[in-house]
């Protein structure tokens, strides 16, 4: 399903991309069997990382570990980048292109919100 | 940040110092006191404080690792190379492998009995297996079944409600993740 992404880069919020968070992108990448599926995984997990650190700057809890993002069954058989907030529920954290204005998303699953997160590959920022 | 106004240093370390300042920071603003410096100043300072406990830990990692020594004889003798093998990247290709074994094979006939509407051939085996990687498109998974329009569009749903708590449920029964309440879940990291 194409959304719309609704925050025009300009108004986005600078993330750091920590080096935590690129560990855990590329261990989830290496646990796929094809190269594609790695480079999808391996986005969806810093898109979802760095809205958890955006979470926890605003003391928002969230569980990474009740995420299906953080399932690595589901993970395979499944296109997943949400993050689970507490009390609130699943949040959905897709990685968007620089330069593109839509993005991937699932519009199948009961969720919170979603969040686009536009990033390029030689920035050592992104923004969500 | 987009000011360009807080301390910068080009160390692989730097953003994990950045996220945890601004934690910090943000979460204890009564520990700011105007009188005494700038907000940037305040911001500054504990940043670089978190930058030095990082460069401390690189260090004290450093010297306990082990490095290649050479011997009297002049040859070169690595001891890290003189371990066993790590037996973590096993775990890792298991996953894959076990998952598709789990899938095809269908033990408890849980997978094949899950089926889409009344059309029994899309169950939950044949629309998991399409969907591993290398991922087939909705749309081509329901021209393959001679999907109606209408249900082609509720195949991801039901894909979503039916298949996803059973692998969640087999990710569980191997010890992948842990079962959880999510009604009492907390903040975990």
């Amino acid at each position: 399903m194409i959304h719309k992404a609704q925050t025009p880069q300009e108004k986005s919020i600078p993330m750091p991309i920590t080096q935590e968070a690129q560990q855990i992108a590329i261990g989830f990448a290496n646990e796929q069997p094809t190269q594609q599926k790695a480079l999808q995984v391996y986005l969806n997990t810093l898109a979802v990382c760095s809205v958890n650190n955006y979470l926890r700057i605003m003391d928002i809890p969230t569980d990474l570990t009740a995420s299906d993002s953080w399932n690595p069954v589901v993970r395979l058989a499944s296109d997943v980048a949400d993050l689970w907030v507490v009390g609130m529920g699943r949040l959905e954290c897709r990685p968007v292109q620089a330069n593109q204005t839509r993005c991937r998303g699932d519009s199948n699953t009961k969720k919170l919100s979603a969040v686009a997160i536009p990033w390029t590959r030689s920035l050592p920022l992104i923004r969500n | 940040m987009q000011s360009g106004k807080l301390w910068k240093e080009y160390t692989p370390y730097y953003n994990d110092a950045l996220q945890e300042m601004w934690e910090f920071c943000c979460q204890n603003p009564e520990l700011y006191d105007p009188t005494l410096k700038s907000v940037t100043t305040w911001l500054d300072d504990y940043l670089k404080k978190r930058l030095r406990n990082f460069r401390d830990a690189k260090y004290r990692q450093q010297r306990r690792e082990v490095s290649a020594m050479r011997t009297e004889s002049g040859e070169t003798t690595d001891p890290v190379a003189t371990l066993p093998a790590h037996p973590d990247i096993q775990p890792v290709l298991d996953i894959w492998e076990k998952t598709l074994e789990w899938v095809e094979t269908d033990p408890d006939q849980e997978l094949c009995s899950a089926c889409f509407r009344k059309r029994c051939q899309v169950n939950c085996q044949a629309l998991i297996l399409r969907r591993f990687p290398p991922e087939t498109p909705w749309p081509a998974i329901a021209a393959e079944f001679n999907l109606t329009p209408s249900e082609a569009k509720d195949l991801p749903k039901v894909y979503n409600r039916k298949c996803l708590p059973l692998l969640r449920k087999f990710a569980i029964s191997q010890g992948y993740v842990e079962e959880k309440n999510r009604l009492s879940r907390r903040k975990s990291s």
